[in-house]
């Protein structure tokens, strides 16, 4: 498998504080990678700097062989970097369709009627097409997670980094999401990279996992390696939400 | 789907036949041709004005600028050209257009990468910037302004002077409207409109989304611009002369501000509705208590905003959101 | 140039620059704080200006003592201002305080010119002079800047050195974070509001012991214009950045008049308000956030 996404030693400090102290990560095409690491840890600043939100202090990021550290993030969401956010970045006046049209418009650079199509597509994967016509702002706590990951989904991302959105749900509700992404991950070729602090849960369904704490990388492997691992399990002594 | 497209064209049929009328009530009683007028240009102030701040937002307090460049551009082209009058007034478009895209340019690369505030801010100088630009420097007649009726009679007769200023000023202000009702309606429905939308909600997502955000602002903004332009360059053939003082009034500013938060930002009716209610109510005072006008619209801008912020049309779309009304009124 | 001549300049810079160090405070220190953008400054100045004027001509009371009734006037006007108005808007996207601002300032000056009607005024408050070197100041401008010296120490007092101030200062840099803190916010969107009000209105009063002429209505644009400078310059929402960005402006005021005295063929008041207004798109262009400024 390639390489779709390269971190190569990223530094990001905010005054004193280390918020990424030299991250090197390889993002393997096609992997589902998952990002584990206790609040603080730098994950993040790491997907703000991924995104180009925040502009790394030092290193590098190079996506499909091209280095886009200088680029802006609306540049990379076009080349096919997508975030679904913790907090659903919505557009709470307008129609649950119109969001995800609008991805599909500008991230996925479509047309208007492909735009619509893709939408509604995006909508059915995520059972939510019933409230196409609805305000965004309507929609309860759960759908609007929906929402937000058709949304990032609709304009067909090489890679979809996934903020924790299955913080705080019942594990039926874990897993019903989880599978969702897995299954749309596979279907339609995205690299999925997902964040993780507290639901442990979630890190089962990724191919991969590597453990962030205090700004660096610090242990890699399969998720049951790393779950097990003694250092992990000291930093969220007591924490962790099986 | 498709009935949503049909009920927006609907609301465009109404704008646009609204103007129409406009147009035939004048042919016919060439009397109330001045009340017309009067109305057709403040309706057209509104929308070009809102088709920058409705739609993202932001406000240009320094918008009295491009009225005034395009008085000078007009004034300008009868100035230093002679040949076919309608041809000057073309030239004067023309130059309406280069003068207000160069300022705005200028304008909103520097300010539309900020924050609203830090825009409005740069903007509320600008008016007084340039006004004092051309009295500091003598530049384009200075003080006194240009006077352009002497020109006109001289190069191609009293009547043209007729022509010009009834005739020709009000077709301008026509087109003008028309004009700006399409770029409005255009912002509506179309994928410019989609981003502009995100931007507004917040720029960080519009971003996320993939929306260059500078790109679009800039877009409307001398848009906006231009469509200023043509109403103060319709002003010129009008008045037949510039003054600063007069041109830079930052009254102009507030007269936009009164139309576009009174009928509904952001949307094609509103401003309609408000130019027309603003004509009215201008004239209204005029002739009651003149001096105390600008006194009333402050009044009005400050009430606006604190009891009734989203405008006619917004309040009557909330009040009946869901409903076809809804859907009809944009 | 003369070595006392440039002292001079740089001393009567100073002296009004520590105004204008005032006046670029309470801008800044509302906006700090409310994210409101004052734009009817200048105009609350004139208000202050004409009560200076009238209290004088009428009941022969020096400016000294009108700046008390304008700093009370003030702060209940800012108080009903945030009750009224800027209570309601906090929510909402800028546009609509800033029009609201503009709104007012329109509505004050007409106001003023509908009162007061639109004919220059002023007075003539005698307070002797002092020798600097071999110049004459007069001794209203030096009080003039001792009181706005001392008001912004005053207010950098309250900042750095009370509890209260440092939650004000808390609410400038992190509101969010401050709520989450326990601090009243609204409380202290009122007292900024009122104080920074009670200042505006005061500095216009102190304005009339530098220059107690040519008092009008529209005479506020350009401070308003001049407030809008220290305060980006500064820093909006840094009050640390005020005063040196008062002092400043201060000094090169004078400058600019000479130099522009050079070139031909211009009127020269217009010519400064241009040249103010393109310093204040250049520090837009090259540093927005100010000297100050996070």
């Amino acid at each position: 498998m390639s390489v779709i996404l390269r971190v190569e030693d990223v530094a990001k400090y905010y005054g004193g504080i280390k918020a990424l102290d030299g991250v090197t990560l390889d993002i393997r095409e096609n992997e589902f990678l998952a990002i584990i690491g206790p609040n603080g840890a730098g994950k993040t600043t790491l997907f703000n700097v991924i995104t180009g939100l925040r502009r790394p202090d030092r290193g590098r990021i190079i996506y499909m062989g091209r280095d886009i550290t200088k680029l802006p993030p609306y540049k990379r969401a076009q080349m096919g970097i997508s975030r679904a956010f913790q907090i659903p970045k919505l557009i709470y006046s307008a129609s649950v369709l119109d969001n995800v049209v609008l991805s599909c418009l500008f991230g996925g650079r479509m047309d208007l009627n492909s735009a619509r199509e893709r939408a509604l597509h995006a909508l059915r994967l995520v059972k939510l097409e019933k409230k196409a016509r609805e305000y965004a702002g309507s929609l309860t706590s759960p759908e609007k997670k929906l929402l937000e990951l058709a949304r990032a989904i609709a304009m067909k991302p090489r890679v979809l980094l996934l903020d924790e959105i299955v913080a705080g749900m019942p594990p039926a509700e874990i897993d019903n999401i989880m599978n969702l992404v897995r299954n749309i991950a596979v279907e339609e070729k995205i690299t999925v990279v997902a964040m993780v602090e507290h639901v442990m849960r979630a890190v089962r369904y990724a191919d991969r996992a590597v453990f962030m704490h205090q700004g660096k990388i610090l242990i890699e492997g399969s998720p049951e390696e790393v779950l097990s691992n003694r250092l992990v399990k000291e930093v969220y002594l007591g924490e962790l939400v099986e | 789907m498709k009935r949503a497209v049909l009920n927006k064209r609907l609301s465009l049929a109404a704008s646009l036949a609204t103007i129409l009328t406009f147009i035939v009530v004048r042919t016919i009683i060439p009397e109330y041709s001045q009340m017309v007028y009067f109305i057709v240009f403040y309706i057209a102030l509104g929308l070009a004005f809102d088709i920058f701040l409705g739609f993202t937002n932001y406000v240009c307090f320094g918008y009295v600028v491009f009225l005034a460049l395009g008085g000078y551009a007009m004034a300008h082209s009868f100035k230093w050209f002679t040949g076919d009058p309608t041809l000057s007034v073309a030239l004067g478009l023309l130059l309406s257009t280069i003068y207000a895209s160069i300022v705005a340019l200028i304008v909103g690369l520097i300010g539309l990468r900020l924050r609203e505030v830090y825009f409005a801010i740069a903007t509320i100088g600008l008016t007084q910037g340039i006004r004092f630009f051309i009295e500091g420097f003598r530049v384009w007649g200075g003080s006194e302004g240009l006077i352009v009726a002497g020109d006109i009679i001289s190069k191609y007769g009293s009547e043209w002077l007729t022509l010009l200023s009834v005739d020709y000023a009000d077709a301008l202000t026509f087109i003008t409207a028309i004009a700006s009702i399409a770029v409005t309606y255009y912002l509506i429905v179309s994928k410019t409109g989609y981003a502009l939308l995100a931007i507004r909600e917040d720029e960080e997502v519009a971003m996320s989304f993939g929306v260059n955000p500078v790109k679009y602002k800039l877009l409307v903004f001398m848009i906006s611009a231009i469509l200023g332009a043509f109403i103060g360059a319709s002003k010129l053939l009008k008045d037949q002369a510039v003054f600063p003082a007069e041109a830079f009034s930052l009254a102009f500013t507030l007269e936009a501000l009164v139309i576009t938060l009174v009928g509904g930002k952001g949307t094609l009716l509103g401003p309609l509705i408000a130019g027309i209610l603003y004509a009215g109510l201008k004239y209204f005072l005029t002739t009651i208590m003149p001096g105390l006008q600008l006194l009333v619209f402050a009044l009005i801008v400050i009430g606006v905003v604190v009891l009734f912020p989203e405008g006619i049309v917004g309040w009557l779309k909330k009040r009946f959101r869901g409903t076809l009304l809804d859907e009809l009124l944009i | 140039m003369e070595y006392s001549y440039v002292l001079i300049s740089a001393i009567s810079g100073v002296m009004i620059g520590l105004l204008y160090a005032l006046v670029g405070l309470s801008l800044t220190f509302i906006f700090g704080v409310l994210q409101f953008v004052n734009s009817a400054h200048g105009h609350l100045m004139m208000v202050g200006a004409y009560i200076a004027f009238w209290l004088f001509v009428l009941y022969g009371w020096p400016p000294l003592v009108s700046l008390i009734i304008a700093s009370l006037l003030g702060l209940a006007f800012g108080a009903a201002l945030y009750a009224l108005v800027v209570r309601k808007l906090m929510g909402l996207p800028a546009l609509y305080s800033l029009s609201a601002a503009f709104a007012l300032g329109i509505f004050i000056q007409e106001l003023a010119k509908v009162l007061w009607g639109p004919s220059y005024r002023g007075f003539l408050y005698d307070m002797g002079s002092i020798k600097i070197f071999d110049y004459v100041v007069p001794a209203t401008r030096v009080w003039g800047s001792i009181i706005s010296a001392l008001l912004v120490f005053l207010v950098y007092y309250y900042l750095y050195k009370t509890k209260s101030g440092r939650a004000v200062r808390s609410i400038i840099q992190n509101p969010e974070g401050s709520v989450l803190s326990g601090v009243d916010i609204y409380k202290f969107y009122l007292l900024a509001l009122a104080v920074g009000m009670a200042l505006n209105v005061a500095s216009g009063c102190l304005l009339t012991l530098y220059v107690s002429s040519g008092i009008n209505p529209y005479m506020g644009g350009i401070y308003t214009d001049l407030a809008f400078m220290v305060a980006v310059t500064g820093g909006l929402g840094a009050p640390e950045g005020a005063l040196m960005a008062g002092l400043i402006y201060g000094l090169i005021e004078n400058m600019i008049p000479t130099v522009l005295s050079g070139v031909q063929n211009i009127s020269l008041y217009p010519a400064t308000r241009f040249v103010m207004f393109v310093i204040l798109l250049f520090v837009l262009l090259v540093r927005p956030r100010g000297i100050m400024g996070r």
